[in-house]
Parts: C-alpha cells; sequence; structure tokens
C-alpha cells in the first residue's frame, strides 16, 4: 500500500523550504494510527465536593469524572502539532445542599451531569516540546431533588411552607445560572488538571528530546543536516536537509509512502555522517570491536593477552569517512575505510573492507543475508598479498561470520508503551525504507 | 575506558558526619603510631590504595582487616599511596592514621555512603553519551563530603607519608576531532613515562602529589628515570587538589587546573601549565616508592584489569596502556589482594558497605597467607632496580608476615 500526503500549503513558514524536490537524509513519518495507540488514556476519578456557590449555597457531594483523553495529530506553524482531547462526563451529586437562611434552612439534592471536552495543544519543533493551556468546554444539565424547608420562631410550619415556595422559585429561577456555574467550575478544573497531568508527563519527554534530539541531531548536526518537524491531520514528520531551511521559501511537500504507523527513509549520507562524527579517526582491533558490540569483556588469563597480539587486526578508521554505504536493490554495501590497516606485523594505508548485505523475505519473514565475503582491497583497487587478505578475512568472520539473521522480530523502543516491530525494509536508490508496526503491549 | 579506574565513588556521606568522624578520630590521635620520615628500612610498609571506582567499599574492609592483623605494638612505618578512588582512603589513613578505630569508624560509616547515583558509571551508556555529544562528567560538589570527611575539611596536613597520583592531561591529551577519535601523535615510554609528540619528548605522563617525606625520598631517583612529576603536599589545599586530580578521571568528573603549576617539579624544566584529569596511568602508584624505600614492604588492595575496548579508548585518548602500566607495577608487591571474578562482578551489584564485608573477608583470608597472595599475571618493568641499583625482584613477593601479629 502507498500514498502520497501533500501537506495543505497554507502553513507558509513549514520548513524543509529550500529543499523543495531534493530528497532528505532522513524522512520518519509517525501515523495518526501509532498517536492513537499511544494516547488513549482512560480517566476514572471520583472526588468529594465541598464548596459553596456564588449565592450562598454549601454544596456538599462527590464529583465522579469518567472519560478519555486521546490524541489527534494536526497541522502546526513550524513543527509537528498534536491535539489532546479530554472527553469526559461529570456526575456531581449533592449529599445534601443546604441554603441557611435567618430563621430557616433550605436543604436539597441536585445532581448536575457536565459533559466536558478538553484540548491541549502540543507542539513540536526544533527548540523542544512546546505546550499551549488547555481549553475546555461544558455543557451541563441539572436534576433536582426534593426540597426541604425547615423554619424556627412563630409559626414554624407557615413559615417554613412559605420559604419552601420561595426557594422553589428561586432556585428553579437560577437554572440557567447554575448550569452556566456548572459548566465553568468543572470546565476550568479539568482544564487544570489535564495541564497538571500532561505538564508532568511532557517533562521527561521535554528532557528526552533535549537530549536525544535537539542536542545531537538539531544543535550538533550529527547526521549531517538541518533538522526539522511538520505535519498534518495525518502524519508527524521529522526530515533532515542537507541546506539550512529559509524562511519564507517554497514549502516542499511531504512524501509518505507507506500507511504503517512509523515510517522512515534514510539516506546513506545520513549515516556516514553520523559515524564520521562519532567514530571518525578511531582505531579499534577485531577484538576490542568484538567486545563492543557484543558488550562482555574477553578473558584476560596471561599476561600476554593484555597486549595486542600480532595476528590481531588493526583498524584506524578514516577521519572524514570511516564508513561508506550504498543502498540498492535490496543491497547495502558496507565499506570500513580504513586509513592504516595493521596485522601480521604489516600494515597498510587506505584499505576498504567491503560486506555485502542482502534483504530477503521469505515465508512473511525479513532475513538480512551475508551471504557474500569479505573484500579487502586497496581503495585505488590494488590488491593485498591473499596470505594477509586471507587472514583479515578470517579474523573479520569471528565477529560476523556468513549467514543469515531473521530481523522480522527485532523490536524498536522498548521503554515505549507500545510494542514497535519491524515490519519492512527495502534498500531502494539511495534510500533505506523501513517500516514499524505498533501494537499494545 | 578510563570509566574502570573508577567504578563507582559510591561514597555520600552526611555533612555532618565530617564532623563527628573528624572529633571521633582526632581523640583517637593517641593510638596513632607516630609517622617517621626516615631512610628506607624493613620497618616500612607502603599500602596502596589501588583505584578500583565504585568498589572502594572494598578497600575500606581491607584497611579494616589489615589494621586488625597489623602488630601496631612493634616499629612501624607507614606510607599510604593511592590512586583515582583510592586516593580518597589513603588521604583518610593518612590524615587519620591506620588503626582498628579508625578503621572501623570509617566503615561503620558506610552504610551512609552507599549512593551510587554520585557518578556516573555505566560504560555503555557512556558511551553513547560521548557519541551524542553530551558532557559525562558528574559535579565533583557530589563528593564533597567525603572529601570533607578524608581531609577533616579541608584543613588536614597528612601526618603520615603520602602519595596521590594523577595524569598530565595536557600533555597525555591526542584526541581528534570526535568522540572515539584519534590523532594517534602521541607516544609514551612506559620504561619511565615520558611523552612523545610526534617524536618529540614534550613531559612526563602524570604527577606525584607527596609529603615533603616522600619528595625528600623520590630525590634518590634519577630525575629522567622517575615516572612523575612531583608536585610536594606542603599545604591543606595541596592535599585538597591532590585528591580532586586523581579522582578526576576521564569521563567521570571534570579535568582540573592547577593554579601554581610553578610548584610542580620535573625533570623538563619549569611547568607552565598543568591540568589533571585523573589517576588513570596508575592503578598502583607504588613503584618508584618501592625503588627508592627498597627495604620496604609493599601491599596493596587489588584491582582487575581492563577489558581491550576500555583500554584502547584510553589509549586513543591520552596515548596510556593502562594494563601495560598495571602488569608492570604488580612486579614491585609483596602482598597484592586478588579479586575472584565472582568478586568483582559483585561489587557492581552490592552497596558500599556490603563492598566493605567483602574486601574485609577477602583480606583477613588474602594475610593468612601474605606470601601466596598476590597475583602472578604481572611482568617485569624497565626500572626494575632500585635508585642505588640494587636489583628488586629478590625483595619482591614476600608477603607481609613480618609485620602481622600471628594469627589465632
Amino acid at each position: 500500500m502507498s500514498r502520497t500526503v501533500l501537506l495543505p500549503s497554507l502553513i507558509p513558514s513549514l520548513i524543509f523550504c529550500s529543499q523543495a524536490l531534493s530528497s532528505p537524509l532522513v524522512n520518519l513519518t509517525v501515523h495518526q494510527s501509532l498517536v492513537s495507540l499511544l494516547v488513549n488514556i482512560p480517566v476514572v476519578e471520583t472526588r468529594p465536593v465541598n464548596q459553596t456557590t456564588a449565592d450562598g449555597v454549601c454544596v456538599e457531594g462527590d464529583a465522579t469524572v469518567r472519560g478519555l483523553v486521546t490524541g489527534a495529530l494536526n497541522a502546526e506553524d513550524g513543527g509537528a502539532g498534536l491535539l489532546l482531547k479530554m472527553e469526559t462526563q461529570t456526575l456531581t451529586s449533592s449529599r445534601q445542599s443546604t441554603w441557611p437562611r435567618r430563621n430557616i434552612f433550605i436543604s436539597f439534592d441536585w445532581d448536575i451531569t457536565t459533559q466536558t471536552k478538553a484540548y491541549k495543544r502540543l507542539a513540536l519543533r526544533t527548540d523542544g516540546v512546546a505546550s499551549g493551556d488547555a481549553m475546555a468546554y461544558s455543557e451541563s444539565s441539572i436534576a433536582y431533588g426534593p426540597i426541604n424547608a425547615q423554619a424556627n420562631g412563630l409559626f414554624p410550619r407557615f413559615t417554613a411552607a412559605m420559604a419552601l415556595r420561595a426557594a422553589q422559585r428561586e432556585i428553579y429561577g437560577r437554572h440557567d445560572q447554575s448550569v452556566v456555574d456548572a459548566n465553568q467550575s468543572v470546565g476550568s478544573q479539568l482544564a487544570a488538571s489535564l495541564d497538571q497531568q500532561v505538564e508532568a508527563m511532557l517533562a521527561p519527554i521535554k528532557e528526552s528530546f533535549a537530549r536525544f534530539v535537539e542536542g545531537p541531531f538539531v544543535k550538533r548536526k550529527l547526521l549531517g543536516g538541518a533538522v526539522g518537524f511538520g505535519g498534518d491531520e495525518i502524519v508527524a514528520q521529522i526530515r533532515v536537509e542537507e541546506i539550512e531551511p529559509q524562511q519564507g521559501s517554497v514549502v516542499s511537500p511531504l512524501v509518505v509512502t507507506e500507511l504503517e504507523p512509523v515510517a522512515a527513509e534514510i539516506h546513506p549520507k545520513a549515516l556516514e555522517n553520523f559515524i564520521a562524527k562519532t567514530l571518525g579517526g578511531a582505531v579499534f582491533s577485531d577484538m576490542e570491536l568484538i567486545e563492543m558490540m557484543f558488550d562482555q569483556a574477553l578473558p584476560i588469563d596471561s599476561v600476554d593477552d593484555i597486549h595486542q597480539k600480532a595476528e590481531e587486526l588493526l583498524v584506524h578508521f578514516d577521519e572524514t569517512k570511516p564508513i561508506a554505504l550504498t543502498f540498492n536493490a535490496d543491497e547495502i554495501v558496507v565499506v570500513a575505510r580504513g586509513s592504516r590497516v595493521e596485522t601480521l606485523g604489516r600494515s597498510w594505508t587506505n584499505i576498504d573492507i567491503k560486506r555485502v548485505f542482502k534483504i530477503k523475505k521469505d515465508n512473511g519473514k525479513i532475513l538480512l543475508s551475508f551471504m557474500e565475503p569479505w573484500s579487502i582491497a586497496g581503495r585505488d583497487g590494488s590488491a593485498i598479498d591473499p596470505v594477509y587478505s586471507k587472514h583479515m578475512i578470517a579474523r573479520l568472520d569471528e565477529i560476523l561470520p556468513q549467514g543469515e539473521i531473521d530481523i522480522s522480530g527485532v523490536e524498536i523502543g522498548r521503554g515505549l508503551p507500545v510494542k514497535l516491530k519491524l515490519a519492512s525494509i527495502r534498500a531502494t536508490d539511495q534510500s533505506l525504507l523501513t517500516t514499524l508496526s505498533a501494537s499494545v503491549k | 575506558m578510563s570509566c574502570l579506574t573508577y567504578r563507582n565513588l559510591g561514597l555520600k556521606v552526611l555533612g555532618t558526619l565530617a564532623v563527628v568522624l573528624v572529633v571521633h578520630t582526632s581523640s583517637l590521635a593517641q593510638a596513632v603510631i607516630s609517622p617517621k620520615a626516615a631512610q628506607s628500612s624493613n620497618q616500612d610498609l607502603i599500602v596502596s590504595f589501588d583505584a578500583k571506582g565504585t568498589a572502594v567499599g572494598w578497600d575500606f574492609g581491607a584497611a579494616q582487616a589489615l589494621a586488625e592483623r597489623l602488630d601496631l605494638d612493634r616499629d612501624l612505618n607507614l606510607i599510604f599511596a593511592g590512586s583515582s578512588s583510592g586516593s580518597l582512603i589513603a588521604t583518610y589513613y593518612g590524615c587519620h592514621g591506620l588503626t582498628r578505630e579508625t578503621a572501623i569508624f570509617a566503615r561503620k560509616k558506610l552504610k551512609d555512603w552507599s549512593d551510587k547515583k554520585l557518578l556516573n558509571e555505566h560504560t555503555k551508556a557512556k558511551l553513547i553519551q560521548l557519541m551524542l555529544g553530551e558532557d559525562t562528567d558528574s559535579p565533583y560538589t557530589n563528593l564533597q563530603p567525603i572529601v570533607d570527611i578524608v581531609t577533616k575539611n579541608g584543613t588536614c596536613m597528612p601526618e603520615y607519608p603520602l602519595m596521590l597520583t594523577a595524569a598530565n592531561m595536557e600533555i597525555l591529551d591526542q584526541r581528534s576531532g570526535s568522540p572515539l577519535g584519534t590523532k594517534a601523535n602521541k607516544h609514551v615510554d612506559l620504561g619511565n613515562f615520558d611523552v612523545y609528540e610526534d617524536g618529540r619528548k614534550i613531559g612526563k605522563a602524570c604527577t606525584y602529589f607527596v609529603t615533603t617525606q616522600i619528595a625528600e625520598r623520590l630525590s634518590a631517583i634519577k630525575a629522567e628515570e622517575r615516572l612523575c612529576d612531583v608536585r610536594p603536599i606542603k599545604t591543606p589545599q595541596d592535599l585538597l587538589l591532590g585528591v580532586r586530580a586523581s579522582v578526576s578521571e576521564p569521563t567521570y568528573f571534570a579535568p582540573i587546573a592547577d593554579s601554581n603549576p610553578a610548584s610542580v617539579q620535573s625533570v623538563y624544566g619549569p611547568i607552565t601549565k598543568r591540568v589533571y584529569n585523573g589517576g588513570f596511568v596508575f592503578m598502583s602508584p607504588v613503584q618508584d616508592m618501592k625503588r627508592v624505600m627498597p627495604e620496604a614492604a609493599v601491599f596493596g588492595t587489588g584491582r582487575g584489569v581492563f577489558s581491550r575496548a576500555q583500554n584502547r579508548i584510553v589509549q586513543s585518548w591520552f596515548a596510556f596502556d593502562m594494563n601495560r602500566a598495571q602488569m608492570e607495577s604488580r612486579f614491585f608487591f609483596d602482598t597484592q589482594m586478588q579479586f575472584t571474578a565472582e568478586e568483582w562482578k559483585k561489587m557492581d551489584e552490592v552497596a558500599v558497605a556490603e563492598q566493605a564485608d567483602l574486601g574485609y573477608a577477602s583480606a583477613l583470608n588474602c594475610l593468612k597467607d601474605s606470601v601466596a597472595c598476590i597475583s602472578k599475571l604481572y611482568s617485569r618493568p624497565a626500572q626494575d632496580k632500585s635508585a642505588s641499583g640494587e636489583a628488586l625482584e629478590p625483595r619482591t613477593r614476600r608477603g607481609i608476615a613480618r609485620f602481622l601479629r600471628p594469627s589465632r
């Protein structure tokens, strides 16, 4: 399935401007279906009511709020927008409302049912997560129970009867105002509650955004380009473009090719840039790479074990481009570029160590196949003496032997409340397209 | 990575405890053996609190066992050495003396020092942070309560000979633009810790913070053979700087600049700039002391080796092979506690107070046969003779039984 969503052109300041037709380094889209899974929070709350209304009625009882918070993506100026909706019904049942008057005591019961819709806007922009104040809209209906009156002094029965009639007139006469008061009271409380709860939830999200998105990718540009956020009612989008966005330029269309909850299009340059900025100029031996990849220290049983052995393969990764990647026809070609490679007492400069990975689909499984052997040669195409190249390949096979790995069950984002699994992966002309499926944990 | 020099300084002490400890230990002063700064003698016992990061509780337990087993009634010159987290413990005993009372008292306080969140210790998480360009350093103020205790609220001039060590960052640093990148333009000669940049000698890899007695003794070594520059501890502020310099390991605490670099004595002339970044060059800073005190016995609390990858990262950043240096420093010990793999793993999982239990039990066991209690994994260093040219090998790996009371 595929489709194209065009961002409404009425959002002129949306970024990604000058790259109208260029392919982005990264294009990550999150579909509304994921938001629906993530933001689906029931609200059930009962709290005591003990307050005095503006006209002096002392209300005691319980308010029970039931409802649901959901999220909807929306267009947001200069960012990706999310509208949180809280729809609730609040039933305020008074056990006894009292209305003291001189020598007269009026009491009555009433049930106030208030339907409330509260909204809170969130926006993801390059400078963080912004939020507006929650707004609430309520509609109330009131059902009155019997009104009672008691009086003291002379002729208490008569006085009470008179007072009862007066109270009925006054209470029923104030019905419309009471509805307005209930709307305002319940609405403002729920709006405040939504603000409070969302802000509490947002605190760690803001911190994570600052640490894992804003710092490394917006400010330090580890992917080699400028990050921008956009979206509409169907998808939210993160794009990384090579050229800084310029305000007022032509809006580029958002192209979404998949309907899965999460879809990502990654240009090899983005990964190359990231690896260059994190691994450029690093030096590791094959044994050290095994320790790092498998997060396990290899045993050191003798003094010799602490020394780098002659047979180890030591790679000095290139400072500016330690890894080169090519994506094409479901093939991923990875070339580790060594400015120097050492083993068996010899060293070579400008060596490329290549491995081809193939993406295969087999009975619904997604397989990553690396059946082709390693290939090692000088960057200028010069060959390495087979004695040494065979040795190097044997060492590299310790890290990654030939075979196939089933990656269809790979989970991403373990800390999330939903389970995200790799659904598809394709390597096409200069991009890696992946989608993730989502399900409730 | 140097993270491992520092497994987690899980030392949190309520500020008030500092006062209590100082008051208490000062009342014990009479029980403490008086220090001597004599010539090398067989009464000298160098106690090395080897760097071990979060496993620092182990050393407090080991110190208590040592205090219980040492024959404190005999003539005994205790000399303390420490690196990284071990510098805190060496300083505590250098300021307060090693007695059963001070050891027990310190250990009792460990239950208050069990907050392991003071430091960012998780290697893999740190690596990710570094790759994302994040700062991994913890605020040094996290350590201030324990520093206050070990230095008597910053007033201590050590009563005992003391050596702390720290790497000279401005000499060793060869990091390039990316977090794991290296310019690979420096080289350290582990024979004398001379550092070369593009083939040109630029200085020593480290600085010793030493009390004046040790500074005087170190002068017996030919300057070009001495492994580190020397910065005498002449004031309590010098000691505070030494502790901070030694614990400020890369990725743990920010490096600290010496505001008085002229006070550093170097074979390579006046020092105008000095920045310290932790004791990672010396897990066990005993080599040069043993060379000037060949008759001294050396006891160490031990530490494990680094993984290959961790060692490589530090080598990439600072041109220094920590594992090789550690193997060579092991040559100089008479007794050095060993960890089983299970003990080392367990220390990651338990609170500091429980680490002390492990260290205590292990030290008692070690001292039952202190000759056997030493690693077989060691290598001979280039400087394997005393400052006056005597072979040191016959004066190592002898155990420390002569200092111990007969075991019951």
